[in-house]
Parts: C-alpha cells; sequence; structure tokens
C-alpha cells in the first residue's frame, strides 16, 4: 500500500512536470472517453435497462400475423377470444391510438387519445396518482363513458388540480368522466401508441367495423406472461389459439396467426444494429486515442530511459517499473476519463437533439451510475492499454548502454513500436471512415431514389374535426374542403387524403378479380394498398397517369364505384392484359369497382422499398364514394395534402382559416412538408450517419495528429541522422523525400491493413446499407486515398522542419 | 546555376596538376553571434593545400581546427575573406550548390563514425553515390572497390551495431573514398579508437596518400600529425606555426640501397 501510494505521488509529479505532455494526452483521452460515455449511455437507456415496468421480463407484444405482415393490426373479436382461451397469460391489453377534438374547455382542441383495455395499466404496473385506473365494467359497450388524464395534460388543463375527479370533458361530442391520473413520467413505446393526454376504454367503442373479425383498427396489444409460463410455452400456447380461430372463423381468420415477441426486444430490435454500429465505432475511436497516447508516452519513456536504467541499478525489479509506468497512465487516464465525462455531460444532450423522435426510449438516456462504471472501466482499461508498450520497453532497456551514455558511432534508432501503433490508427481509422462513407453514401442513393412524387412545394396536414350529423354531411364538408384549399392563392391543388399516406401509414383491403370466383377466406385474396383521395390527389403529389383516367368530381356517392390501380397492380394482376374496365370486387367495403386508369407507383414503404416489401400493389378510390358505414371513421380526422406554388409553409395560416371558416371547432394540426417527411423517413439512417462522420472525423484527427507527432519524434531522433546525410551531401529534396517516405510507408501499411480489417467488418453493416455494397470500391479508394493524402500532410510539417537540420549543429552533437 | 559551379570546379580540378592549389584560403575568418556576444573562431586563416598534399591541422581545443575543417569541407560558411576550391571561389555558395559540391568534392571521415545505424554497411557506402544519382551498376563497382580497399568486403550485409570501431571507421573511410572526391576531410578519425585501431586507420590513411590521395587531418596526436606532409598549427583561430614533414623525413630516412 506504502509503495502504491509512493508511486501515485511520483506519478502526480511527473504529470505535473510535464504539463504539455499531460495536456495533451488528457485531452485526446477525454474525446476518445467522452465519445464512449455518451454512446454508452444511449445504449444503455436504449439496450441495456429493463424496461421501467413492473416485471418487464415477462411482459409481451402481441400482434395478429397476416401472409403479408408479421406484425399486423388485431381484430378487436379475436383479441376477446385471446383473452378468454389463452392459459399463458396473466392478462392481455388491447391499445390503440387515435385523435378526438376536446371543446368545451376553451379553444377547441385536438387531443392524442390512447383507447386501452382496462387492464392495460396494471399490467404494465402502473398506478394512478390521484384516482383509480379502469374496471373491467368500464371496458364494454354502453358503460359511462370515463377518461384517465396524463399527468402532463392533468398539469397544462387543469393545474394539477386534485378536485378534477368527477368533472367531464367532451371528447367528440361525448362528455367523459375523469376517474384518474396517469403519473407524467410514464411512456410506452409501440407502433400504435403515441404520447397520448388521454387514455378513454376500448370495449366502449361500438363502430361496427371496429367489431368486425376481418378488420384490424390500427389495433395491437400487450400481456403479462403467468409466473412459470416460459415465452416459448406462451408461443406455443398462442399458436394453437391462433390454429382454433382459424378453424372457427376461416372466412376471416384461416391462414392468419398470432405473433409474440418480447416487449423489450419489440421496442428496441429495430434501434439495436445502429447504436451497436455507433458502440463500436466509439471503440476505435477510443483505440486509436489509446495508440496516440501510447506513442507520446513511448516517446516520454525513451526521454526518461536514463531514470529507469538508474532505477534498475538501484535494485528495482522490472515488475516495479512497469507498475510504476502502469500508475502514472492509469491517472492519465483516470484525468481523462473525468474530463470525458464533462465531454459526454456537454456532448450528450446535443447528441440527443440529432436522435430521431421515434428513437425508443430516448426519455431513459441519461448518465447515471451504470455509466459512470463503464466510464471508470474504460478509463482504466485504456490507461493499461497504452500504458503497456511504454512500461515494458523503459523496463527492459539495456541498463549498461543507457548510463553509459556513450557508444555512439553509428546514427539511427529502430522506432518499430511507433510505427506498429501508427499503422495500427491508420487502420482504425481506415475501418471508421470507410463505414461513415458506406454510411454517407446509402444516404445520398437514398436521397437520390426518386420516390414515385414530387416532395417539393407540397405540404401535409391534419385536421380534427367534431363528429359529423350523418355521411352526406361528411362527403359535403369534404368537398368544402377541397374547394377552400384551392381558392387559397397560391395554391395550385389540394386533396384530403385517407387510409394510405406515403411513408406514414398504410392501410390494406383484400380483393379478387371479379370475373374470378370469391375466395373462401382473406387470406386466399389478394391485397393491395388503398388510397382514399379526391380528383386533384395525382396533381397534388406529381404522380404520373400512366393510362385511362383518373377520379373526378364526377365520381360521386351516386355514380359506379370506379378505382384507379398503379403500374405494379397492372403488372402483379393483369399481366399482358389492359386492365381498364376490368373489375374488382372489394370484401370488406362491400363494393365491385371498374378500373378507369392506371398512376405511376409510389413508394409507400419508404425510399428504400424493395421487391421484398410486404403489398406493393396500389389502387385509389374517390372519398365520395366511400360507402356509408365507413364515413364516420374517417369523419372525425382528415388529412391533406396541398401542392403550392411557393414556399408550402407559408400557406399554413391560410390553411388554418380556411378549415377554421368550415367548421369553428375544427383544428389543424400535424403540418409538414413533403420534403420533411420524407427526411424524417430517413432519421434513422442520418442519425447514424452524422454520428458515424463525427467519429470518423475524430478518428482522422487523432490519426493524422498520431502521424504527425510520432514523424515529428522519430525525425528529430533522427536529427543526427539527417546532418550526416546532408553532410554527404544529400539536398532538402532528399531529406524531404526520406521523411515523408517514412511516415507513407507507415500510412500506407496502416491503410493496407485498414482495407482487410474494413472488407471484414463492414460486412455488418450489409443490413443498414442501401444502394450500395459493403466493399464498395469507391468508397475504400476514396477514403484510402484521403488518408494517404493526410498522412502526408501531417508528415510535411516535420519533414519540412528536417530539411533545415544544419548539419554543423547535428555533427556536433556528436 | 547550380549545374555551372559543380562543372567549373571538376574541370578546373583536372587541370590543376602541379601549379595551382587544390584549396585556397585567404584572409578567412568565421565569427559566432551568440546573443550579444561574438566569438571569432577564425580570424584571418590563410591556407593552401596542394592536390595529393597529406595536411594536419593539429592545435588546443576551441582553436578553430574543426570550424576550418567545416568550411573547407563547405558544411559551412565563411564569414569573411576568400575560399577557392579547384579554382573556383565557393565562399558564398548557395545550400544546394554547397550540398552538391560536397557530395563530389569531399570525404568526410569523422571522430566518430557517423554510420547510419539502420543501414548496412553496403548502403551506409552507398548513400553519397544515391545522392549524387549514380546508376545501380556503377554503384555497386564503386561501392565494393573502396570497401575491398579498406579491407571490409566481407562485412557488407553486417550493420554498424555489428561492427568494432576499428572496423566502423573503415567503412567510414570507404564511404568517404566511393565518390572518388578532391580532398578527404578527417575530424580526429582515431578519437575514438583504441592504439591499435588508431594506428590501421592512420595506415589506411597514409596508403591512401600514397595512392595520390589529398588529405586534410584534424588531431592533436602529434604521432599521428608526424604522419601528414605538413602541419599547421592554430591557436585562437590564426594559424601561427606550420611544419613540414617531407624535409624531416627525408633527413631521417636511411639512403637507399
Amino acid at each position: 500500500m506504502g509503495t502504491l501510494i509512493q508511486d501515485l505521488k511520483y506519478g502526480l509529479r511527473m504529470l505535473a512536470k510535464n504539463p504539455g505532455f499531460t495536456a495533451v494526452a488528457v485531452l485526446t483521452l477525454a474525446l476518445g472517453i467522452g465519445a464512449n460515455t455518451a454512446i454508452f449511455s444511449v445504449v444503455n437507456g436504449v439496450l441495456l435497462n429493463p424496461l421501467p415496468y413492473a416485471q418487464p421480463g415477462r411482459l409481451v407484444a402481441l400482434y395478429s400475423k397476416t401472409a403479408q405482415f408479421r406484425r399486423s393490426s388485431i381484430s378487436y373479436p379475436n383479441f376477446l377470444d385471446w383473452v378468454r382461451d389463452n392459459r399463458s397469460f396473466s392478462a392481455l391489453a388491447a391499445y390503440r391510438a387515435d385523435d378526438f377534438s376536446l371543446t368545451g374547455a376553451g379553444e377547441p382542441e385536438r387531443v392524442p387519445v390512447e383507447m386501452t383495455s382496462a387492464s392495460f395499466f396494471s399490467i404494465l404496473g402502473v398506478k394512478p396518482v390521484i384516482g383509480r385506473l379502469f374496471t373491467a365494467r368500464d371496458d364494454q359497450v354502453g358503460a359511462a363513458p370515463v377518461a384517465l388524464l396524463a399527468g402532463g395534460f392533468w398539469k397544462r388543463k387543469f393545474g394539477a388540480s386534485p378536485h378534477v375527479l368527477g368533472k367531464s370533458i367532451t371528447l367528440n361530442d361525448t362528455d367523459y368522466t375523469i376517474v384518474g391520473v396517469i403519473p407524467s413520467t410514464f411512456y410506452f413505446s409501440g407502433d400504435n401508441f403515441h404520447r397520448s393526454d388521454v387514455f378513454t376504454p376500448i370495449g366502449q367503442w361500438s363502430d361496427p367495423t371496429f367489431r368486425d373479425r376481418r378488420t384490424g383498427m390500427g389495433m395491437d396489444a400487450v400481456g403479462r406472461l403467468k409466473r412459470g409460463v416460459t415465452f416459448a410455452q406462451a408461443k406455443a400456447d398462442m399458436d394453437a389459439l391462433g390454429r382454433h380461430l382459424a378453424e372457427a372463423y376461416p372466412e376471416a381468420d384461416k391462414g392468419t396467426g398470432i405473433t409474440l415477441i418480447p416487449l423489450k426486444q419489440n421496442v428496441v430490435g429495430s434501434i439495436r444494429p445502429y447504436l451497436l454500429m455507433l458502440l463500436g465505432a466509439v471503440g476505435f475511436v477510443l483505440l486509436i486515442a489509446c495508440v496516440n497516447v501510447a506513442n507520446l508516452s513511448l516517446a516520454r519513456s525513451t526521454g526518461r530511459a536514463r531514470e529507469f536504467a538508474v532505477r534498475i541499478a538501484l535494485g528495482a525489479g522490472r515488475g516495479r517499473v512497469v507498475r510504476q509506468l502502469l500508475t502514472e497512465s492509469v491517472l492519465l487516464a483516470l484525468a481523462g476519463g473525468g474530463m470525458g465525462w464533462l465531454v459526454a455531460t456537454w456532448g450528450l444532450p446535443a447528441a440527443l437533439r440529432l436522435l430521431p423522435e421515434a428513437l425508443p426510449r430516448v426519455q431513459e438516456v441519461r448518465l447515471d451510475t451504470h455509466v459512470l462504471l463503464f466510464t471508470l472501466a474504460a478509463s482504466v482499461l485504456a490507461g493499461i492499454l497504452f500504458g503497456l508498450a511504454p512500461a515494458f520497453k523503459a523496463s527492459g532497456a539495456g541498463i549498461g548502454e543507457t548510463l553509459k551514455e556513450g557508444g555512439r558511432g553509428a546514427s539511427g534508432t529502430h522506432h518499430r513500436a511507433q510505427g506498429v501503433f501508427v499503422a495500427a490508427e491508420m487502420a482504425l481509422a481506415v475501418i471508421l471512415l470507410v463505414s461513415a462513407g458506406l454510411m454517407i453514401r446509402s444516404l445520398a442513393e437514398l436521397w437520390s431514389v426518386d420516390p414515385g412524387f414530387d416532395p417539393h412545394h407540397s405540404l401535409v396536414f391534419r385536421a380534427s374535426f367534431p363528429p359529423l350529423k350523418s355521411p352526406d354531411a361528411a362527403r359535403e364538408t369534404w368537398r368544402e374542403i377541397r374547394d377552400k384549399l384551392t381558392a387559397i392563392p397560391g395554391v395550385e391543388a389540394a386533396s384530403m387524403t385517407f387510409a394510405s399516406m406515403p411513408t406514414q401509414g398504410d392501410s390494406e383491403l383484400p380483393f379478387w378479380l371479379a370475373n374470378q370466383p370469391k375466395p373462401s377466406s382473406e387470406s386466399q385474396m389478394k391485397v393491395s394498398l388503398f388510397y382514399l383521395v379526391q380528383p386533384d390527389y395525382l396533381k397534388a403529389m406529381k404522380i404520373p397517369l400512366e393510362s385511362g383516367r383518373f377520379l373526378t368530381s364526377g365520381d360521386t356517392e351516386r355514380a359506379p364505384v370506379v378505382t384507379v390501380i398503379d403500374e405494379d397492380f397492372a403488372k402483379l394482376y393483369f399481366p399482358g392484359q389492359n386492365p381498364i374496365g376490368q373489375r374488382i370486387s372489394f370484401d370488406i367495403l362491400g363494393q365491385t369497382a371498374e378500373i378507369v386508369g392506371v398512376v405511376g407507383h409510389v413508394k409507400q414503404w419508404g425510399l428504400d422499398e424493395g421487391a421484398s416489401s410486404p403489398v406493393l400493389a396500389q389502387c385509389y378510390f374517390s372519398v365520395s364514394q366511400l360507402p356509408d358505414q365507413f364515413v364516420p371513421l374517417m369523419a372525425g380526422n382528415i388529412a391533406a395534402v396541398v401542392r403550392t406554388a411557393g414556399s408550402p409553409l407559408a400557406a399554413v395560416g391560410s390553411i388554418r382559416h380556411a378549415i377554421e371558416q368550415i367548421n369553428g371547432q375544427a383544428v389543424v394540426y400535424d403540418t409538414g412538408t413533403m420534403d420533411g417527411i420524407l427526411s424524417d423517413s430517413l432519421s434513422a439512417q442520418r442519425f447514424s450517419m452524422i454520428l458515424m462522420a463525427v467519429f470518423a472525423a475524430l478518428a482522422l484527427v487523432m490519426a493524422s495528429v498520431g502521424i504527425y507527432g510520432v514523424v515529428s519524434y522519430v525525425t528529430s531522433q533522427r536529427a543526427h541522422e539527417i546532418g550526416i546525410r546532408m553532410a554527404l551531401g544529400a539536398q532538402r529534396g532528399d531529406v524531404l523525400r526520406l521523411v515523408l517516405g517514412q511516415g507513407l510507408r507507415m500510412a500506407l501499411i496502416g491503410v493496407a491493413i485498414g482495407i482487410v480489417g474494413g472488407l471484414g467488418l463492414t460486412r455488418f453493416l450489409s443490413s443498414l446499407l442501401y444502394g450500395v455494397t459493403p466493399a464498395d470500391p469507391l468508397t475504400f479508394a476514396a477514403v484510402s486515398a484521403a488518408l494517404t493524402a493526410v498522412a502526408l500532410l501531417a508528415s510535411y510539417v516535420p519533414a519540412r522542419r528536417a530539411t533545415k537540420v544544419d548539419p554543423i549543429v547535428a555533427l556536433r552533437y556528436e | 546555376m547550380e549545374t555551372n559551379s559543380q562543372t567549373e570546379v571538376g574541370q578546373k580540378q583536372k587541370g590543376n596538376g602541379s601549379g595551382e592549389p587544390l584549396i585556397r584560403l585567404e584572409a578567412l575568418t568565421k565569427v559566432f553571434y551568440t546573443e550579444e556576444v561574438e566569438t571569432h573562431a577564425l580570424s584571418g586563416v590563410h591556407l593552401d593545400i596542394r592536390k595529393g598534399e597529406y595536411l594536419s591541422i593539429s592545435g588546443p581545443s576551441g582553436c578553430g581546427k574543426s570550424t576550418l575543417l567545416s568550411i573547407i569541407g563547405l558544411l559551412d560558411s565563411p564569414t569573411g575573406g576568400k575560399y577557392w576550391l579547384g579554382g573556383t571561389p565557393v565562399e558564398n555558395l548557395n545550400l544546394s550548390d554547397r550540398s552538391r559540391i560536397r557530395n563530389r568534392e569531399v570525404g568526410f571521415i569523422f571522430q566518430s563514425f557517423n554510420l547510419i545505424g539502420d543501414l548496412t554497411v553496403y548502403e551506409n557506402v552507398e548513400l553519397p553515390l544515391t545522392y549524387r544519382g549514380m546508376p545501380s551498376a556503377e554503384r555497386k563497382k564503386r561501392v565494393m572497390d573502396s570497401l575491398e580497399r579498406v579491407g571490409m568486403a566481407h562485412r557488407v550485409r553486417h550493420y554498424p551495431s555489428q561492427l568494432s570501431g576499428g572496423q566502423q571507421q573503415r567503412v567510414a573511410v570507404a564511404r568517404a573514398l566511393a565518390g572518388s572526391p578532391a580532398i578527404l576531410l578527417a575530424d580526429e578519425p582515431t578519437g575514438n579508437l583504441d592504439s591499435k585501431n588508431g594506428e590501421a586507420v592512420m595506415d589506411l590513411l597514409k596508403e591512401l596518400h600514397k595512392e595520390g590521395a589529398t588529405i586534410c587531418m584534424v588531431t592533436h596526436d602529434p604521432r599521428y600529425a608526424r604522419n601528414a606532409d605538413r602541419t599547421v598549427h592554430l591557436f585562437d583561430g590564426r594559424i601561427v606555426d606550420e611544419q613540414d614533414h617531407r624535409a624531416h623525413v627525408e633527413e631521417e630516412e636511411p639512403p637507399a640501397n
């Protein structure tokens, strides 16, 4: 213990004695450890920490499984059968997101609502702040309307008053009695779950379509496994249940099943590869930082060779000298770690701002004890890592030679360790830069993809309306909306849009060709995406008309039902035929429609949509021809796309005014440009691309500083040799070539190793790439050339300095 | 014009024969300025070295011997005075010309050998020829000739650290000879050697001189100084004495049979 304290004291004294070395080393380590701390805090918060619910390991996400989708919405009747017949779950709860109009409490307001089963909160172990949760009696048709408020909404709207219980709020013209408040810290990540202000019991919803076993109205489920039941047992149980339902209700359920996914995997599964890639990238950055500091320490240990020779001559064992040097390097690393923690404290909020909004569990990302322990471990490990080489070199130095301080006669020293380190950090930098380059090229490729429509000068918005009196009134309102929007100066075209919306939401319809017999079950039907739009939709989206005609204002509820299909639909179901005039039947709509036109295909599933996307066929219907029974489902929340001559956002005020003119209680929300929506669809790729680019830049800077430092040091050590060469007639150009060649040699070896390593490692990125192979020769060539150029540049400064060596001074040193 | 000056020295040297000296220094001065102190290392040195002559320079430490040798070897430039090498004034040449002439006309032998540790014996000897841009085949021939001349041809693949001090100095001599310089400059060539190896190196220089080499050697060992044809004594940057050993040797030598 005494010797350790002695080592610590001496180590601190030595670090204080060399403030320049200490500052550079600490700063380098701070950047490396700071970046690691920041990314680890995200990995810890998102991937490692358990979900913030009671016994989260027993929570399972449930979906319906169809031929096209592994995770599909559940029909409510099926869900009720799951609840009744399963033997694996202590409780199952359904949830579905919607938007309601809040009226009677000041200005009309659109309120995000989550419709949930009564057991939803108890499954997650959430307790109300005040009041109670839903009961089974609340969760059925005909029960008195009740609501739970989210904590944030309760504070904002009711000043967190405890007297809110028993009061009512009016949502979509229905009065709901407030029975409790959910903690403001509660959140849940799910495809059909959004940050809601109000929760209502889903079982009260009596809409016939919702109660139709053939339709899933955007409803998913979560369940809690019974104690002692494993995930595999539950899966087998639900598979059996799915088969039973398929037999019982073949028309709706034949060919379908039930998908179970552990809730955590369901929440974070898609972001996992990105985060692991970033963690790997920062690991490389830390390695480069360690190599840099090891190089600095090696140079410094050469300067201290005499000190260690004296220590060894006085009886210090090799282990003692190694320990002394490792103590110093760990001290240095801890200082770097401390500063890295500060870097992370500052950098994490900035990094979080870059995170895609859709990133799950972002609220749980923080610098906590786990992260602190990680930083500490990373610091100690880094200290040992970069301290080992100098320690062994110093302890292994020949005492006699060092102490004699003579024995010269030949100039030149071997700097193999430094050369190896520089090559290593260049190799790591190549791998990082290639990875970043591939991500950048992927994003560029995605951006260059034609989405099938023109996203520029195009605005999308939503509006919530109070319930409309009748289907005819709704249709009249929709026509009025179109007319008002089109009348706005600067608006070139406008169309309402329901059901599917490119990159934002999908709705599918099973169908069969009218000249063929109706399949016995839905699973045997063909499936198409469907878009409910108005006549100007094609113009508003700038989708090309391939043949026939698009929907017109004459396609009203009183006219024969028509549809327009896309080119993929035509290729898939009418190969080599003219689809125009053909008829297709839609079971759920209860309609047969005549195809009147063919339009271009739109990338519904995002810019990276490919042949493997679940459904490619697309068809368009006129909103006016939507059967009466479906109108109430659509009428409360409308969406529209508007094409403008100028900046689309400039039209928002006029749009809002136009909607308010139609209905004073309507609320416009979610306004955004189509460009922005497309950009958001690439947020995960952009986020990882930006961070990869930042880390690659950091690696590049560190590697160039590393090569500069080593070449400078080696050149200073070779001053005598350079003096001899100049005495023998070397010109400045010869010296310049000598030093540049040395830097270039180390860099090229590193680049070669990096290329090999990169070819091995970038394979793991293949699932994150688009339009570019992991071994993309252009990226590899560009990165290699860039790094070689940087290495040459970094070597040029010491090389220039070397040409100024005065042979007299260098030789006088003899 | 770097090429011109280089050619000029070579051409004049060839016609040098007996009359014009290979090296002529006139009123050469060298002043070092350090902060506010002026140090006069050389104060008006006049010196001629004839082709084929073996000159030794001696004197106490700090008298300016090494400075004089550096100027003669074009490693340094004088503060004042004139310097002709092979009849060409070289005191005001730029760095590049000095390097070029040094490479062709001067062979250095240093006290501490100054071989490059990372290069083999062969590569060390080849180095000045590489800087001259000589073709590889000719370089090889010259390197091997030089190494054979100093008895080190069997060690071409060795590194300096694998050789004794005496062997290292022989390699250094081979390096100096390889370029067929007009003059060999030796700065205390035995200073780092034991007496046996020192003797061997001095014998080698004597032999080279007999074969026609012009040698200028700094030494303060009177035994070795006497090997030269002539010794100049420097004191405080001036030549204060000059001894011609040839007459002395002739007097001591017994008449030939």
